[in-house]
């Protein structure tokens, strides 16, 4: 390889590297932003659609043991509404994954939102 | 690149990221702060704080630009940190019109005239190597561009969870973060060596002055950036309020929005690798003359959800991919010396652009009762733009021979 094709890979490698440092940077900042945001939805008190895998429990038991089943995903994975009680009911349960999300997030992902009347029983 | 440069590249984006996600969020405390569970001093006062703060914003610009240039923007990016954090922690206590002015009006101005993006960009322009500057500049706008984006609703979520006074002061906490964020951006060991000197075609803040507003390119620069803020302030502002008149949901609308922020990121961090390999000049009246065809689109289509959605994504990958591009023009007829407070003057003219675009939608749409008068408008003005780019001289200014 010539000295002209040599220095023209050089500069293509460098560009690519600087264009992949630049995503990562851009999507390691967008999942800190969207970490954070789940931690904070997830502290919240009041229900909030929540990514459920149930692991070892049966559909039915899932059934039973949510509040509200939302959308049945398949494969043990669910969305549920639930408050941090109904999630830490559901982990003592066996679930294996009971995660807050951020209303636009759960509804990008393709998550059916109750009804806007809806409240869950005390 | 070596470690010292990807560092101060990561803490200069990320000081972007925060005082832009943040300046972006205080919308959402318009109710929460002059509502019931807040002050009680209604929208109007809050209203007034927010316009002081964006006039300040403007003003202090090439102020802070012009102390970037004197001592360094690390320092400006340090100091405007201080004072932005400052005005957030004091909105919480500012019960009455007057001391909120001061403390979430001109305090956070100030703030955010030296510890935005704007000084970020003077800093990568003077520190990071020619060959790596416009990529730099690309991907500190397209960081600021993520945190307009994902910042706002991880505010609403804090809001929410936390309430508006702990919102304002973790804010303040992460503003707070700036002088150590700063620090990298030092000039010094590797990244001094790496980068080009600098250059300049003048002596003093006085004389650059002097050069830079007796130049015609320069002059036409700034007309076109004062078109840029104009359109993405009323579009920012009146979009839902439009599509809600036409019959389109609010949902809709902030897909649409949520769409333009999205896209920004990509068109950001496009446009500056593209100014290397087209001409600037060239490159920004593309991105005008494409910005008025999205719109007159976008008018003479049938409105749907489609439709305004397609809207957002086009709009988005114009939105922010001026300021590179113009950043780089400032840089190229001018040198870097003065760069800072060069930029900050143009800057100026996107604000008052934003501010002739807020109140003249609003003003437009009181007397007509419409809002299309002003969307072709912005159509003529990006059409206006797109032509007075084309003149631009995108060479270092020289001084016209003496006459013997």
């Amino acid at each position: 390889m010539g000295s002209g094709e040599q220095s023209f890979a050089d500069k293509s490698s460098r560009r690519g590297s600087g264009h992949l440092g630049a995503l990562l940077l851009l999507l390691a900042s967008a999942m800190v932003v969207i970490g954070v945001w789940i931690a904070v939805q997830a502290s919240r008190t009041d229900p909030l659609p929540t990514l459920l895998w149930s692991g070892k429990l049966s559909d039915a038991e899932v059934m039973t043991a949510s509040p509200l089943v939302l959308d049945r995903l398949g494969g043990g994975w669910w969305w549920i509404y639930a408050t941090p009680k109904d999630r830490q009911a559901l982990r003592e349960k066996g679930v294996r994954l009971a995660l807050a999300m951020p209303t636009p997030l759960a509804q990008m992902a393709g998550c059916s939102m109750p009804p806007l009347d809806y409240k869950l029983s005390p | 690149m070596t470690v010292a440069l990807w560092m101060m590249l990561i803490c200069g984006c990320l000081v972007g990221l925060i005082s832009f996600g943040i300046r972006s969020s205080f919308g959402l405390f318009v109710d929460p702060i002059s509502g019931s569970g807040g002050f009680q001093f209604g929208r109007e006062a809050y209203a007034f704080a927010m316009a002081i703060q964006n006039l300040f914003w403007g003003i202090g610009q090439p102020i802070a630009g012009a102390l970037a240039d004197r001592f360094g923007p690390w320092k400006v990016l340090a100091g405007g940190g201080v004072i932005f954090a400052a005005g957030l922690a004091l909105m919480t206590v500012s019960s009455d019109p007057l001391t909120f002015t001061l403390t979430g009006g001109i305090l956070i101005g100030l703030g955010m005239s030296g510890a935005g993006h704007n000084t970020v960009l003077a800093a990568f322009a003077q520190l990071m190597p020619v060959e790596r500057r416009p990529w730099a500049l690309g991907l500190a706008t397209a960081m600021a561009s993520l945190g307009q984006f994902m910042v706002v609703p991880l505010g609403q979520a804090f809001i929410e969870a936390y309430g508006w006074g702990m919102t304002l002061m973790i804010m303040a906490f992460a503003m707070a973060s700036t002088p150590a964020l700063a620090l990298s951006l030092r000039p010094r060991g590797s990244v001094q060596s790496a980068a080009a000197p600098l250059t300049a075609t003048a002596n003093s803040f006085r004389e650059s002055l002097r050069q830079a507003f007796g130049h015609r390119s320069y002059w036409l620069l700034i007309g076109g950036f004062f078109v840029c803020g104009f359109q993405l302030a009323f579009i920012t502002v009146h979009f839902p309020p439009y599509l809600a008149d036409v019959g389109i949901s609010a949902k809709t609308a902030s897909w649409g929005l949520a769409m333009i922020g999205l896209f920004n990121v990509i068109g950001s961090y496009m446009s500056g690798p593209l100014g290397v390999r087209l001409s600037r000049k060239v490159l920004l009246s593309w991105i005008y003359f494409l910005r008025a065809i999205v719109i007159a689109l976008f008018l003479l289509a049938p409105l749907s959800t489609t439709s305004v959605l397609v809207f957002g994504a086009a709009m988005g990958i114009l939105w922010l991919s001026t300021v590179p591009p113009t950043a780089q023009l400032v840089g190229v007829m001018f040198g870097n010396r003065y760069l800072s407070m060069l930029f900050g003057f143009v800057f100026l003219s996107h604000q008052l652009g934003a501010f002739f675009g807020v109140w003249l939608g609003g003003l437009i749409f009181a007397s007509t009762g419409s809002y299309l008068p002003i969307w072709w408008g912005g159509v003529v003005l990006a059409l206006i733009a797109a032509l007075l780019h084309m003149p631009i001289r995108e060479q270092l200014w020289a001084a016209k021979p003496q006459a013997a």
